[in-house]
């Protein structure tokens, strides 16, 4: 499997407890720098995580409860790991409360009905065809239970390993494998219903 | 791992991701700054005292009313979505600028909630902040120690003091009266304090846009989360908006909506009507493409397919490398070939100047090269070449493909069929 970008880099993986420390620790909560530096990793792995149809104003909203979130969670931060790793497990925990939401859930539900349907401003390259697939795949995605769906995107789309997932999520890698394992057969039987459905 | 899975991953990678748009990151600083400056999520004990004060009051002053519910009858999904904090006296925050619906409380708010199912519900707020967002139709009365409040189809704000009640409107209309004083009628944008036994102070000028278009752009936005699931509240909401005489710019978004309202309704010919309205708005340009070829499928769909022709004939002149022309180009072709023109089907399948689209492409070419063989195989051979170099193109057209230039009889297409 190829390696891909993914803004946060969680490949640097940990550093050692006796090791020295990233400066960033040292030198204590900096919002605006941590804004500065990470905001468009976390926004592009909110937007990611909730969906092509995600409103801008919901994809802000979620970015915001990840740095709140930071916020908090600074003082526990031991410089384990990189400061971009230790923001995309935030960030993906985040996604997956707020996805609970029925009325979240919902209103992406929607939007992914919506959104691809008319942009007024397109890019030559997006085609037609290729959003309908994308919007298909999307609707039944979002019939997926989000803890299963985020293991799924993590693994597929932003290629982590079950440790890794494991390790963001701060569940045990064998409940990462039953989760993948159920959103990969669900998803299967959902295309094939609804390719099915457009035949 | 099986195939729709392959095909599904494929699809999400090569998707593009919402990156953050001008102002986003400014806009959440700012949010958070005003947040952890406020300081809401780590209280002091000054600030938990009071609260936890407010909220025993809240519990005795509700319980003790007979045949309303106490607050911990409250869905608190659907009521306390997102706590606010209570804005610093004399400064109301600004209403959210989603396109949220339901009732927001603030963290100190005491309140008693409407009764289920009462045919003018009415909301007591006894203190602190409420943000409200009606849905097209729904109303809401708002009953103060200072004012009586009714609104319709509007998102507003009302903060309770002991002194006054603040009423801050963002989308709507929103009529305030009084203990004294006549009714009042409040905008978008518009505010009003009301103060005991006191008149009403004038209305403050109007710092957002108009309030009909305000309340336009909120039941549109309604709207849109209704296409989904109810196509036909969609449509009705987006004529709604169409009656009132919209702008231009509000204009073509509902027509836009409202054909897509039709279309999933299965009202073809309606939907037909309307794209064309669509196409034709001195505003719809950035629809007009989309909506020519909407206009399109659905005449072929209905089996009117000269009448198809136009709109893919004007879409063609309008939008030459569009991002729609290879989705255009092969339903042209199959309409031409329908109509006994496979020199036409071929013309339009080398006319398409943008590639993209290969599996789609590659069928047409491969249904009209099949066609045209026997009359013009020369035509047919340079219909198939592309096919041949296009990466995107499945194994199994591209076989056939080859199997067809391979063979370049008369009959041998019949044999592929």
């Amino acid at each position: 499997m190829g390696e891909r970008t993914s803004g946060l880099d969680i490949r640097e993986g940990p550093g050692t407890a006796s090791g020295p420390r990233p400066r960033v620790v040292e030198q204590g909560w900096d919002l605006e720098g941590l804004l500065s530096r990470h905001f468009k990793d976390v926004y592009r792995i909110v937007a990611r995580l909730l969906g092509p149809g995600a409103p801008e104003a919901d994809v802000e909203d979620v970015a915001q409860q990840v740095f709140l979130a930071a916020h908090r969670a600074w003082p526990r931060f031991r410089g384990e790991s990189q400061v971009s790793t230790w923001l995309y497990g935030i960030a993906t925990r985040v996604v997956l409360t707020q996805l609970r939401s029925f009325r979240r859930q919902r209103r992406l539900q929607a939007a992914v009905e919506l959104e691809p349907v008319y942009s007024e401003v397109r890019r030559p390259d997006q085609r037609y065809q290729d959003r309908e697939e994308l919007q298909r795949i999307w609707r039944c995605l979002l019939k997926i239970k989000p803890k299963k769906r985020v293991v799924y995107l993590l693994h597929e789309i932003e290629e982590k390993s079950a440790e890794e997932i494991g390790t963001l999520l701060e569940i045990p890698v064998g409940t990462v494998w039953t989760r993948l394992h159920h959103a990969r057969r669900e998803l299967e039987q959902l295309l094939e219903k609804s390719a099915e459905r457009q035949r | 791992m099986s195939d729709p899975l392959d095909q599904a991953r494929a699809v999400l990678r090569q998707a593009e991701v919402q990156v953050p748009s001008l102002g986003a990151e400014a806009r959440v600083r700012a949010r958070l700054r005003g947040t952890l400056d406020r300081r809401w999520y780590e209280p002091t004990w000054r600030q938990v005292v009071p609260a936890l004060v407010a909220m025993a009051a809240a519990w005795v002053g509700v319980a003790v009313r007979p045949g309303q519910a106490p607050p911990a009858a409250i869905p608190a999904q659907e009521f306390a979505e997102r706590p606010l904090p209570t804005p610093p006296r004399g400064a109301l925050s600004s209403p959210s600028k989603d396109t949220f619906t339901g009732l927001r409380f603030g963290s100190s708010a005491r309140y008693v909630l409407p009764e289920v199912g009462a045919a003018r519900p009415v909301l007591r707020l006894e203190w602190g902040n409420v943000e409200v967002g009606l849905e097209p139709g729904e109303t809401l009365g708002i009953e103060t120690a200072h004012a009586s409040i009714s609104a319709l189809a509007s998102r507003f704000q009302v903060e309770v003091t002991a002194e006054e009640t603040r009423i801050q409107v963002a989308e709507g209309t929103v009529h305030v009266q009084g203990p004294d004083a006549p009714e009042q009628v409040l905008g978008a944008g518009q505010r009003l304090s009301v103060r005991a036994r006191q008149r009403p102070s004038a209305p403050a000028a109007k710092v957002a846009a108009p309030a009909l278009e305000g309340e336009q752009r909120h039941t549109l936005a309604v709207a849109k989360q209704a296409l989904a699931e109810d196509p036909p509240r969609a449509a009705a909401l987006a004529e709604q908006v169409l009656g009132q005489a919209p702008g231009p710019e509000i204009e073509v978004q509902a027509l836009a909506l409202l054909a897509d309202a039709e279309r999933r309704q299965g009202a073809h010919r309606r939907a037909f009507q309307v794209y064309g309205r669509v196409a034709r708005h001195p505003g719809g340009r950035g629809y007009a493409e989309e909506a020519l070829y909407r206009q399109a499928a659905l005449a072929t769909e209905l089996g009117q397919e000269q009448e198809a022709l136009g709109p893919l004939k004007e879409a063609e002149n309008l939008f030459p490398r569009g991002p729609l022309a290879p989705e255009r180009a092969a339903l042209l072709s199959r309409l031409e070939l329908k109509n006994g023109h496979p020199e036409r089907a071929a013309a339009a399948l080398l006319r398409v100047p943008v590639e993209g689209r290969p599996a789609l492409l590659a069928e047409a070419r491969l249904e009209v090269a099949q066609a045209l063989w026997s009359q013009d195989p020369e035509q047919a051979r340079s219909l198939l070449q592309p096919i041949l170099s296009d990466n995107g193109v499945p194994v199994e057209l591209l076989r056939r493909a080859q199997v067809m230039l391979g063979q370049d009889e008369p009959g041998a297409p019949a044999q592929l069929r």
